[in-house]
């Protein structure tokens, strides 16, 4: 299994290396800003995690390609029976079905159904000996996949990971060439399903109250007075990433995290502490570190050898890349509410293992050239 | 795609859209994060500084008022309320039973406890709010009047040792018991105690809460909540009393913990909390020893007013309208007033409890005389030694203008005339003066008619000019004078500027402020600023003059046929002029029992002792109360008795048979 060609790390390998470490350094000083706040120790709890997730990373991204693509309908049907199971046995928390309580660690299906998912489409598209541009026909099975585990995240429901799913799918077929008529036909239709969405209830209520308050916030229409209730929590975190100005409040001096005003603080919304800190220099610094990781990690693509892994790590690195587009989107709000992890910085291991096993993913790409 | 072949060349051109997407995006993002945090971050960072600072008002303690020997007559108290939050109370019922186990609610409480519970506990929001349980939770003093009380251990109460009644402690009750009553809470806040009730209503007065338009009004010198002095002192020197409240500043946490803004940096470092500055004390001049004499004298009477004066310094030493009511003591503490006949409320709602009758205008009668007597010595109009002749009337154009005494009182002098209240000596004399020049000693010069300056509001009345009476009625008639001159007709003076008059009379023409306010003091430190005496005119009168009057009143108590001689007091005597002023009135909304009362003359006395030393000075009216002489004199003797009996030192050397001087060094 191990025949696969070795070739010595390129740049682009280092780079990617390089800006995670940063990332990472970041996100533990974050989370050690924020102790000062909150009193409570998340930075060293998080290291564990970060040690856990440099591990997973290491081990997929010397596994042979080959064995990830004859195991990916393994992995995808593994993942949509886990969303089907954690519907009917998972552990409601705040009204949501995301879990598995097993003991003391929690598990979220929908973490590994965005991996499976693209090593399902890239599979399929690995498969297609058509080169031209796919048209919609041709899509019809892609889109499925995409579809099922969509459907069923959205039944949790998640909207957040759902909104990753659908466009990690797309930036998928995006990358391996679809007509630009096929993607606007498809992109109408899904515009169109939000409304039908929103009417038959799909869509949550507390979710739709998240996208009114949003547009409020926006000043899209002026706000009623429950609308100002609901909007307090994003609203803080509006101020906190306001409040930085250039060059922020400096550690440990934030007032909205200081006094435990933003929500989420160590989770969610730990770049609107880091931006109260660190300011607008601050905030650019980290768009340029995810920026760097992610065009590193679509060089690897370039380079890679099969489409197979070509396709893998362009989907891994989109499941970086929305989930960083959506959680900032989301602190800045420019986003309603999703409820997303911000990767690499927010606390927790689920989220920190799946981010490391996207890069894990990508970087397979990179550093191996073997056939499959 | 050919297998086999580099995969890097088929990509290239997606891969330099991905690139295009990702820059596009991530600039997107920047754009934003520009927006907020530098073309909107003063904004934003001025709103993260404002949501979080919370200014709480500390109110100031208003300042006590206390008598001149500092005896309290109105202090803030701390009253207790019992409160509780309708989402915390989940089983309103059984905290209804256990509160009335305690002897806190009764029946019709607990059920409307439970009532307003479950009420409040439909809504998101009003479940939350705090709502009153028990108002003003009895505490260790009596509820009626906030005397400590005094256990009983036998029947396990308090009992209060001056009205006899007894309580339960409800304050210590539920304080013990809080801990099993989930959602309750006690919360203080300040009271007016008014310690003297009735006694000083008039002069204290009392305070109650502001309402939206006075808060409007105030320009933000006013907060919803605060108290502001209704009547009396209390409104008078609201300002001095109330002192400036401060502010608490900190910071409020999202989890509602309070962060002291001192030991911060950056811009909160700034904020400071400033402490209130209490209010003033205020040191009257009421003697309330004195005060309570007047009452006692008054208290079988129906209605009137007794004011008493330092000659020396215009300082009031008793305020006294009667009847009296403690109104204030009740609107606060919110308790229902004890039980009366609906009559016994129609009849003292008549007698306009709420009225302060020492600043109301009166016909005076003839203590009038006094004033009428300096004018014609002044005006020249009449000498010393000038007499008359009293068949008992006296006819004037036609008309007959009757003495009191019926008989006549024979050839009569000033003195005489003043001492036996002879109206035809006056009628006369005021036939000579004329209009114009009563008026201009009784107000231009004695000050009476007019305001006097006082603290308090008053109503000044009126002296009559002839251009008033062309002026207000048809015509001015001669007549008008006579009536005048003995203070009937339209002639109307308080009780308060008669005493500043008389003062003026005895203590060698000096006119001066009556004030009520003795000093101010500062809570803190103690420290008193005086209150000086006013002078507000001198009056020039020859000492002659001054002595012949001060024989006719002299006389008046002390003669053997003077109209107060039955008040007279042997050992320290005093002078004094009577009144009574013929009032009749008829007012169809009055009770049928006090029609009788209505038809009767005002009787007045106005003294001042002792007569060998003017001191005090004392006004009685009372309203409809008949014959001054016979009513009105002897509640002045009573407080002058008083008066003497607490400055014994001051006047030993008057007592008789002490000195063994001459009583009265004054010739007729």
């Amino acid at each position: 299994m191990i025949s696969s060609q070795r070739r010595p790390f390129s740049r682009a390998v280092w780079t990617a290396l390089f800006a995670l470490l940063l990332l990472l350094v970041v996100g533990v000083l974050t989370l050690g800003s924020a102790a000062s706040y909150t009193g409570e120790r998340f930075h060293e709890t998080q290291l564990v995690w970060i040690l856990l997730g440099l591990g997973v990373a290491g081990v997929v991204a010397f596994l042979d390609m080959r064995f990830f693509e004859q195991l990916s309908p393994v992995f995808y049907w593994a993942a949509v029976l886990l969303l089907l199971l954690v519907l009917g046995f998972g552990k409601e928390v705040n009204a949501s079905r995301r879990w598995f309580s097993l003991g003391d660690v929690s598990l979220q299906p929908s973490e590994f159904a965005k991996p499976a998912l693209v090593l399902m489409l890239a599979r399929f598209f690995h498969g297609e000996r058509n080169p031209e541009r796919y048209t919609l026909r041709m899509l019809l099975r892609p889109l499925g996949y995409v579809a099922l585990p969509v459907a069923l995240v959205m039944m949790e429901p998640d909207l957040g990971t759902s909104l990753v799913l659908i466009a990690v799918g797309f930036s998928v077929m995006f990358f391996e060439g679809i007509r630009l008529r096929s993607f606007l036909t498809l992109l109408g239709v899904i515009l169109l399903l939000i409304p039908l969405a929103w009417e038959l209830n799909v869509i949550q209520p507390y979710q739709k109250e998240r996208v009114r308050t949003w547009l409020s916030m926006s000043g899209a229409r002026p706000a009623t007075r429950e609308e100002a209730d609901s909007r307090m929590q994003p609203e803080q975190a509006l101020w906190a990433v306001g409040s930085g100005g250039w060059t922020g409040r400096g550690s440990g001096q934030a007032i909205q995290s200081r006094l435990r005003y933003l929500p989420e603080m160590h989770n969610d919304y730990i770049f609107a502490a880091f931006a109260e800190e660190r300011g607008f220099f601050g905030a650019l610094g980290l768009l340029g570190l995810y920026g760097a990781l992610v065009v590193a990690l679509l060089v690897l693509a370039l380079r890679a050898r099969e489409r197979f892994a070509a396709l893998v790590c362009v989907g891994a690195t989109a499941i970086l890349f929305w989930q960083v587009v959506f959680n900032i989107g989301m602190v800045t709000g420019l986003f309603p509410v999703v409820g997303l992890t911000l990767p690499f910085l927010s606390y927790g291991g689920s989220s920190m293992i799946s981010s490391m096993l996207a890069v894990g993913m990508a970087l397979n790409a990179g550093l191996h050239r073997g056939h499959v | 795609m050919i297998r086999g072949l580099d995969g890097s060349v088929e990509y290239r051109a997606h891969f330099r859209w991905a690139l295009l997407l990702v820059l596009g995006v991530f600039l997107v993002l920047a754009v934003r994060l520009f927006h907020l945090q530098v073309l909107e971050g003063t904004r934003y960072a001025n709103l993260a500084w404002m949501g979080h600072v919370t200014r709480d008002v500390i109110p100031a303690p208003r300042g006590a008022i206390v008598d001149r020997e500092g005896r309290p007559l109105a202090v803030d108290m701390e009253v207790a309320d019992l409160m509780v939050v309708p989402h915390y109370l989940k089983e309103p019922a059984e905290a209804a039973d256990r509160l009335r186990e305690l002897g806190v609610l009764d029946e019709e409480g607990a059920a409307s406890l439970v009532q307003r519970v479950q009420q409040a506990r439909q809504d998101r929001k009003t479940r939350f709010w705090k709502i009153p349980v028990v108002r003003n939770l009895q505490g260790p003093r009596c509820p009626e009047d906030l005397t400590p009380g005094v256990y009983d251990p036998k029947r396990q109460v308090l009992v209060c040792p001056v009205c006899g009644r007894s309580w339960l402690d409800q304050r210590a009750i539920v304080q013990a018991h809080l801990h099993e009553l989930r959602g309750f809470s006690v919360q203080t806040r300040m009271v007016r105690w008014l310690p003297e009730g009735a006694l000083t209503a008039h002069a204290v007065g009392y305070v109650n809460e502001v309402n939206a338009q006075e808060v409007e009004a105030s320009r933000g010198a006013l907060r919803p909540g605060d108290v502001l002095g209704r009547t009396g002192v209390e409104k008078a020197w609201d300002r001095t009393l109330r002192g400036a409240d401060g502010e608490d500043v900190y910071l409020r946490s999202a989890d509602g913990r309070r962060i002291d803004p001192r030991g911060l940096e950056g811009p909160f470092a700034d904020l400071h909390s400033t402490p209130p500055e209490p209010g003033s004390d205020l040191v009257l001049t009421l003697a309330l020893d004195l005060q309570r004499v007047a009452r006692e004298a008054m208290a079988p009477l129906r209605s009137g007013a007794v004011v008493a004066l330092d000659a020396d310094t215009g300082e009031v030493l008793v305020l006294y309208s009667h009847p009296s009511r403690a109104m204030g003591r009740h609107l606060q503490l919110d308790r229902p007033r004890r039980g009366s006949s609906p009559e016994a409320l129609a009849e003292e709602g008549f007698l306009a409890p709420q009225v302060n009758k020492a600043l109301r205008p009166f016909p005076p009668g003839s203590t009038f005389k006094v004033f009428t007597s300096i004018a014609g010595l002044m005006e020249g109009v009449i000498g010393p030694d000038w007499k008359t002749t009293c068949y008992g009337s006296y006819l004037f154009k036609g008309r007959r203008f009757r003495c009191f005494k019926r008989s006549g009182h024979g050839e009569t002098g000033l003195i005489r005339a003043l001492a036996e209240s002879c109206d035809v000596y006056f009628y006369q004399l005021g036939e000579m003066l004329g209009m114009d020049a009563i008026a201009h000693w009784a107000r231009d010069v004695f000050g009476l008619g007019e305001p006097t300056g006082f603290d308090l509001r008053e109503y000044p009345g009126l002296v009559p000019t002839e251009r008033w009476y062309l002026r207000h009625r048809l015509s001015y008639q001669p007549g008008h004078a006579l009536n005048a001159a003995v203070g009937q007709g339209d002639v109307k003076v308080t009780p308060l500027a008669l005493a500043r008059a008389l003062a003026a009379v005895v203590n060698g023409g000096r006119l001066l402020r009556p004030h009520l306010v003795r000093a101010v003091r500062d809570p803190a430190t103690g420290q008193e600023t005086p209150i000086e005496p006013e002078v507000q005119r001198t009056i020039q009168i020859p000492d002659a003059f001054v002595d012949l009057v001060k024989r006719g009143m002299y006389d008046a108590v002390n003669g053997e046929k003077g109209t107060a001689a039955s008040a007279a007091l042997q050992e320290l005597p005093f002078a004094g002029k009577t009144g009574t002023a013929q009032a009749r009135e008829h007012r169809p909304d009055g009770p049928a029992s006090l029609e009788g009362w209505l038809t009767q003359d005002h009787a007045w006395f106005m003294a001042y002792g002792p007569a060998q030393r003017p001191r005090l000075v004392v006004v009685v009216f009372v309203e409809h109360g008949g014959f001054g002489g016979s009513v009105a004199a002897p509640v002045a003797r009573k407080v002058l008795e008083a008066y003497y009996a607490s400055r014994a030192d001051e006047f030993g050397d008057l007592w008789e048979g002490v000195a063994g001087e001459d009583l009265l060094p004054l010739q007729p």
